[in-house]
């Protein structure tokens, strides 16, 4: 058998590799250059002075590409009918931030609109106000956080909802509001954004020793949450905190905390506490890949 | 439509399903065949040939990964085009790929003798698990979807130099192992 007939077999070879291999070859995600990353940043900081949109400290930093983490990988090989925000934002964020493939889902950009302009704003005390999201208009996720947390059982807040246990945490930056899905195999909990702020460390408060941090701060609030198609802000309502420090060099979530801030009806006995919630190590991923899409498009590539 | 959605209608004898193959995946299969042929009368030819073969071939066959299995598909095709060209001294595109697989082909003359097609698959395939994973893709992505280095440093963000390199440890690599192993046996 002379060389080139060689050749010839292991290139045959080559196409008969496993399905499972090729999938992840073809699904793997392209790195951008970071200089695009300095552009979307320099874009992002501009548009920040200039007051235009109300969040985007996670933008300004840069972040280092990261595998794929195998849970992410687990979940976009899931098939499952989108039928809720929660999912919507869970799967539509998870595919876009890995995806780069010709299945992709991406359609033009639409434009970024506010959930502020449509709830009111403000934390008085006492108001409801639902909102309903119209599942056939164009979603789009413009930037991704995924880890996983391990949530002591008991009364905590998140434990009550979803139960104890290894909980996959998907957060987005999207065209509704910066939103956080929690979910626990079948069982989700999604609420929105309070705020991001820088966190460089600094002497704690509570020992005085000092803690070295180079961080974004983002904190969540059960004030607003997820219901179904609806975004409901009740301030009726327990109020549980999320802060979540995503580190700048290793692009890695690396504390996770649970709060109750205080509003809403006095503490009853029975009522669910904050959660002791431990972030497990090495398992976030970090993405500014963009899609948009409809829960149609979701529907056809995660459908059963 | 989702992939078994896809496999049914086509199991079903649903021509309309072909449009929605190419619809996913023409952008993927087009790549390969253009990747290997280097001409565009001959990709768009073979394209089509990729499409009826799905047609011909979806029954029996019922793919559990329709993207894997079109685009073996049409890497088969253009395979087959390219050595049909060659003979004829028609285009080049697969011919510096080859010349860098000699690297990963064993010394012995006999070594694929008697190996059937999927059994090497499968001797490579355990190979490639064993790997790590910045490799086996730009392994996967080289020689199986045929993309060039400069798409590759491009699309993982390395120097061209970088993915070389990595693809030339992979093959010496693969070499070894195919002189360990001997998938014949």
């Amino acid at each position: 058998m002379n060389k080139e007939l060689r050749v010839r077999a292991l290139s045959e070879g080559i196409g008969a590799i496993n399905d499972c291999i090729l999938r992840e070859a073809a699904e793997a995600r392209a790195v951008r250059p970071k200089w695009r990353w300095a552009l979307v940043a320099a874009s992002l900081a501009v548009i920040l002075c200039l007051g235009m949109i109300p969040l985007g400290l996670g933008g300004l930093h840069t972040v280092p590409d990261v595998d794929v983490p195998d849970w992410v990988l687990a979940s976009l090989g899931e098939q499952t009918d989108i039928d809720d925000l929660h999912k919507l934002h869970y799967y539509g964020a998870l595919f876009a931030a890995t995806s780069d493939t010709p299945t992709s889902l991406r359609l033009p950009a639409v434009p970024r609109r506010l959930l502020a302009s449509t709830l009111p704003v403000g934390r008085t005390a006492g108001t409801t106000d639902r909102y309903a999201v119209d599942p056939n208009e164009i979603f789009q996720i413009t930037r991704t956080i995924a880890f996983q947390i391990e949530v002591e059982d008991g009364s905590g807040f998140l434990a009550s909802q979803l139960g104890g246990g290894v909980i996959n945490v998907v957060v987005s930056e999207n065209s509704l509001e910066t939103m956080i899905t929690f979910r626990h195999g079948d069982r989700y909990y999604s609420c929105l954004l309070n705020g991001i702020s820088e966190d460089e460390g600094g002497y704690s408060a509570v020992d005085g020793s000092y803690v070295e941090r180079d961080a974004v701060r983002y904190h969540f609030s059960t004030h607003k949450y997820i219901d179904g198609f609806d975004i409901v802000k009740n301030t009726n309502q327990l109020n549980f905190s999320f802060y979540f420090w995503l580190d700048r060099k290793s692009a890695q979530v690396v504390d996770f905390r649970c709060f109750h801030s205080g509003d809403g009806d006095a503490w009853d006995i029975g009522a669910p506490t904050p959660d002791t919630v431990t972030v497990i190590p090495n398992t976030s991923m970090v993405s500014g890949l963009q899609a948009s899409f409809t829960l149609r498009d979701l529907q056809t590539r995660f459908g059963s | 439509m989702n992939d078994k959605e896809i496999v049914d209608a086509l199991y079903r004898g649903e021509k309309a399903a072909l449009n929605h193959v190419a619809e996913r995946y023409r952008r993927l299969y087009t790549s390969i065949l253009r990747q290997v042929l280097n001409n565009e009368s001959d990709v768009e030819e073979c394209a089509n040939d990729c499409l009826l073969a799905v047609w011909d071939s979806i029954p029996p066959n019922r793919p559990d990964n329709l993207g894997a299995y079109v685009c073996k598909i049409a890497r088969r095709i253009g395979i087959n085009r390219y050595h049909h060209n060659t003979r004829e001294k028609r285009g080049q595109g697969y011919t510096v790929l080859l010349s860098e697989l000699e690297e990963a082909i064993p010394d012995e003359e006999d070594c694929f003798a008697s190996v059937e097609c999927p059994s090497l698959g499968e001797t490579i395939s355990r190979f490639l698990t064993g790997i790590d994973r910045t490799s086996r893709i730009l392994f996967v992505r080289r020689y199986f979807y045929m993309e060039s280095v400069k798409s590759l440093a491009e699309r993982f963000s390395l120097r061209e130099n970088a993915v070389s390199a990595r693809l030339h440890r992979t093959r010496r690599r693969l070499k070894a192992y195919l002189e360990k192993e001997r998938p014949n046996e």
